[in-house]
């Protein structure tokens, strides 16, 4: 009776000791399957999700994970040592540094374009028009944190129109600013044309004139890792079919404008 | 009339109290009983924390609780000084802040409840102590600390809640003839609530013995002590009570004209030795074997005493024994006749004084 | 110390004991110590000086107390309740006052927009009433805090309540007084070292939330931009600053908790 039970708990001892390895080496089965890491800034959240799910279905030896954040944040993750393939990030800036730490693999290209707009709550209870509406202190206004590109393209827009805004909150991404725009918290946004397709349902668009919007570029580039002198077949495969016609149709459904 | 007039009807799951208790001004009352009786019950049915089931409370012809009639009177108009177990003084407060509490609560300014406070302090000896908090007092301190707190609000009615029980036996038996002395100069009528009968002797006018909830026997020490009609009231007025001094175990009793051997050999110096009734052996010849004491002794009364039978002894040792009834025909006890008192070394418990 | 002295833990500590605590230790004391590797020291006064940093500290400073003073008046009585009388549904209220402690702090400050907000329950009507407008406002952040720090002291006065001896108030009604007086001069003096724990444990809380305060509040420096809102900013753009401003929280909240420990938590 003893000596089986024994028997069973080391057999169980023995999984334990196998799974605690598995997790310390960290996912030993990657090695043969070859994950593409791809990082994506929050503003290409709905537009890569898309890229990936139709490149795995044509590619479905490929796998692909799909890592959305910050530009910035992204950036610091790469620094830290994360495990990235391709990054495609928010502007050219953010990525001077993975430049200079050689962890870029060749130089980035563009594969978006995306321009400014202002997001009201249903109703436009603020009428807000343009960017003046900024000025004034008596609604509610939100933009994006210097941080985020949305603030820094907004705060370069609101420059050229030589106008003083009074937000009430510079909100630390696209997002939390669109859902408090959508609950009428905030009477308005300034946010890309791209966080507005297939969103919310009780956000309406302003447009900003074309005389001081700001068009912003997407740079994607494919990151190397410690051991690598240059990117896997999948990685630059993924990254071709970003810059493919058909990939390109995928970003601008996504209200992204196409590169030229 | 004024005073205290209770019938205080209580109804638990498991339990039932009905007692009735009349205390007159300037009366001290004490009911006695054992744990489990109903004295907290009865104390808190008549300080207001619980409400009667059945029953008239009035005090000064004022009524408290009358169920019957709708009629409670919260706790805080009562007008009833509750000294309680191990005090409750507030720990926070100094000695004279906690005696200014109840005139405080009651309007007065700071000044005038001091000024009031003064006479209380200096009967009970606390003048020296008044700025000291309860952590700082020794036990009988403290307890006069209390029984000052209860006074101050100038009550109708004074409650005991085992005044004697939180002092150690050195301090108790002096503590407890100061607190009959303090107790007599309170014009209003006292209620004290208690487990031992040596305290119950010695501070009652009067006597009412609780037992299971219900009044078992009431009247003064001495018609209690004659003839109690219970019992646990027989046990305790029973009980054998002698000062001595003990040394290796050997006491002297009476100035050393008696000695007793306990089997507690650690103890030394003056004791106060207590030997239960039915501890005390009785025989015809000279026993032999283990008691280490035995002595000869004349029987001077006997007495029946339900299932019991009280045997009280002369000299040279002034003891009672119970015994069995069949026994006092064996032996053929009978008051005059001479017996043989034998008791076991590990039956006589001392304590020190 | 004397206490230490007295308890003298003089047996050796077994060995698998003393790994794991020391484990627990370094859990940690490591990111403290990263933290303190990562300071730019020399750059410091600069970047604590900076516009950013003294107005998320005053910030800060300011919310984090009115929060602790407004739990002390709203949790105390609101302990007192819970402990002392049979109010119906007293389960369900203690369960409801305790939700923030489990509830993810930017669900709490979603709800709080819920019922706060310009479009929520009674934003509207609080607004036309008080001319009061709680979100983007410093207001608001006041309100993030209370929300998340009051549980704390709510739970540890009432435990404190629970824990007394309801024998002296009783004393103190015998004595003729009031149950507010009770409350007052007896329960208050008494729970004392409770109630401090509990300020203090809420003044930490409250100093320390983000999520709720972002959500609610928004961000907004000089408004409501305290400084673990602008360590959050500056993590994504400027390292340094953040590293700085988290060791002004960090150092703060150890001066603090050093400085009443001894005197408070064991009382």
């Amino acid at each position: 009776m003893n000596r089986p039970r024994a028997d069973l708990r080391r057999r169980w001892k023995a999984l334990l000791v196998a799974g605690l390895l598995f997790v310390v080496t960290g996912c030993g089965a990657s090695e043969e399957e070859e994950v593409v890491f791809v990082f994506a800034a929050s503003s290409l959240t709905d537009a890569f999700s898309e890229l990936v799910e139709t490149y795995q279905r044509d590619h479905p030896d490929i796998s692909l994970e799909l890592n959305l954040g910050g530009s910035t944040s992204l950036r610091e993750q790469i620094l830290d040592g994360a495990d990235a393939d391709v990054f495609a990030a928010a502007s050219f800036e953010v990525l001077h540094e993975l430049e200079a730490d050689g962890l870029v693999y060749e130089s980035p290209q563009m594969f978006a374009r995306n321009s400014l707009a202002i997001a009201v709550p249903s109703g436009n209870p603020g009428s807000i028009r343009s960017l003046a509406d900024f000025e004034r202190s008596e609604l509610e206004l939100g933009m994006c944190a210097q941080i985020v590109p949305c603030g820094e393209a907004a705060a370069a827009a609101f420059e050229i129109a030589n106008l003083v805004p009074v937000p009430d909150t510079h909100e630390p991404s696209v997002r939390a600013l669109l859902s408090k725009v959508a609950d009428g918290e905030l009477d308005g946004g300034v946010v890309y044309e791209s966080d507005l397709v297939g969103g919310l349902a009780s956000v309406e668009r302003i447009p900003i004139d074309e005389s001081v919007n700001t068009v912003r570029a997407y740079p994607i580039v494919m990151i190397l890792g410690s051991s690598e002198s240059e990117p896997s077949v999948n990685t630059i495969g993924f990254v071709s079919y970003v810059l493919s016609a058909e990939g390109q149709a995928v970003l601008a459904r996504h209200g992204f404008l196409p590169v030229s | 009339m004024s005073g205290l007039v209770a019938r205080i009807g209580v109804q638990r799951s498991q339990f039932e109290l009905d007692v009735s208790i009349e205390i007159e001004p300037g009366e001290t009352v004490v009911l006695l009983g054992p744990n489990g009786a109903g004295k907290s019950t009865t104390l808190e049915a008549i300080a207001g924390s619980q409400p009667l089931h059945s029953g008239v409370i009035s005090l000064n012809e004022g009524v408290l609780d009358d169920p019957a009639a709708d009629t409670f009177v919260p706790a805080q108009k009562r007008r009833i000084g509750v000294m309680f177990q191990d005090y409750l003084l507030f720990p926070h407060m100094t000695a004279l802040d906690n005696i200014t509490f109840g005139p405080m609560s009651a309007g007065s300014s700071r000044a005038v409840a001091r000024e009031a406070a003064w006479p209380w302090i200096d009967s009970l000896d606390l003048t020296a102590v008044a700025d000291r908090r309860p952590a700082e007092l020794s036990g009988g301190q403290a307890q006069r600390v209390a029984l000052a707190r209860a006074l101050a609000t100038n009550p109708d009615l004074l409650l005991l809640d085992e005044p004697l029980g939180a002092l150690d036996v050195s301090t108790h038996m002096a503590t407890r003839r100061l607190l009959r002395d303090h107790l007599s100069a309170v014009h209003s009528p006292r209620l004290v609530i208690t487990h031992d009968a040596a305290d119950a002797f010695m501070l009652a006018d009067r006597i009412v013995v609780l037992e299971n909830g219900h009044v078992t026997q009431s009247g003064t020490p001495e018609e209690i002590r004659r003839r109690p009609q219970s019992r646990y009231a027989a046990d305790l007025v029973g009980i054998n009570l002698i000062q001595g001094v003990v040394d290796g175990g050997a006491i002297a009793v009476d100035d050393g004209g008696f000695t007793l051997m306990t089997s507690n050999r650690s103890a030394s110096g003056p004791v106060l030795v207590t030997i239960h009734p039915r501890a005390v052996a009785l025989h015809r010849d000279k026993p032999h074997g283990s008691p280490r004491n035995t002595w000869q002794a004349t029987i001077e009364s006997i007495e029946p005493l339900g299932e019991t039978t009280r045997v009280q002894l002369g000299l040279p040792l002034n003891l009672t024994a119970d015994v069995t009834p069949g026994a006092v025909e064996d032996l053929s006890l009978t008051p005059g006749a001479d017996v043989w008192v034998a008791i076991k070394a590990t039956e006589i418990a001392v304590s020190g004084v | 110390m004397k206490e230490r002295r007295r308890s003298g833990v003089t047996t050796a500590a077994p060995w698998p004991i003393l790994a794991l605590g020391g484990l627990g230790v370094a859990f940690f004391a490591l990111p403290l110590a990263g933290l303190l590797w990562r300071v730019p020291w020399s750059d410091l006064p600069r970047l604590l000086t900076s516009r950013t940093v003294l107005d998320g500290l005053r910030l800060s400073l300011m919310t984090s107390l009115a929060a602790a003073a407004i739990s002390a008046l709203v949790g105390i009585p609101l302990a007192w309740l819970l402990a002392r009388t049979n109010m119906p549904g007293r389960t369900i209220i203690r369960a409801v006052v305790t939700l923030p402690m489990v509830l993810p702090p930017v669900v709490g400050g979603a709800t709080l927009l819920f019922a706060f907000g310009k479009r929520g329950l009674i934003g509207e009507q609080l607004e036309s009433a008080t001319g009061l407008l709680l979100p983007f406002s410093t207001a608001g952040v006041i309100v993030a805090n209370t929300f998340v720090a009051l549980p704390f002291l709510v739970i540890t006065v009432e435990g404190a309540l629970r824990n007394l001896d309801p024998r002296y108030e009783a004393a103190a009604s015998s004595l003729g007084a009031s149950t507010l007086t009770v409350f007052r001069r007896v329960t208050l003096p008494m729970i004392r070292p409770s109630i401090l724990s509990g300020v203090v444990l809420a003044w930490a809380r409250a100093l320390g939330e983000f999520g709720a305060t972002i959500t609610f509040a928004g961000n907004l420096q000089g408004r409501t931009q305290t400084l673990p809102l602008a360590v959050f900013v500056a993590l994504e753009s400027d390292r340094d600053a953040a590293v700085a401003m988290s060791l002004v929280l960090v150092v703060i909240s150890v001066l603090v908790l050093l400085g009443l420990r001894d005197r408070w938590w064991r009382a």
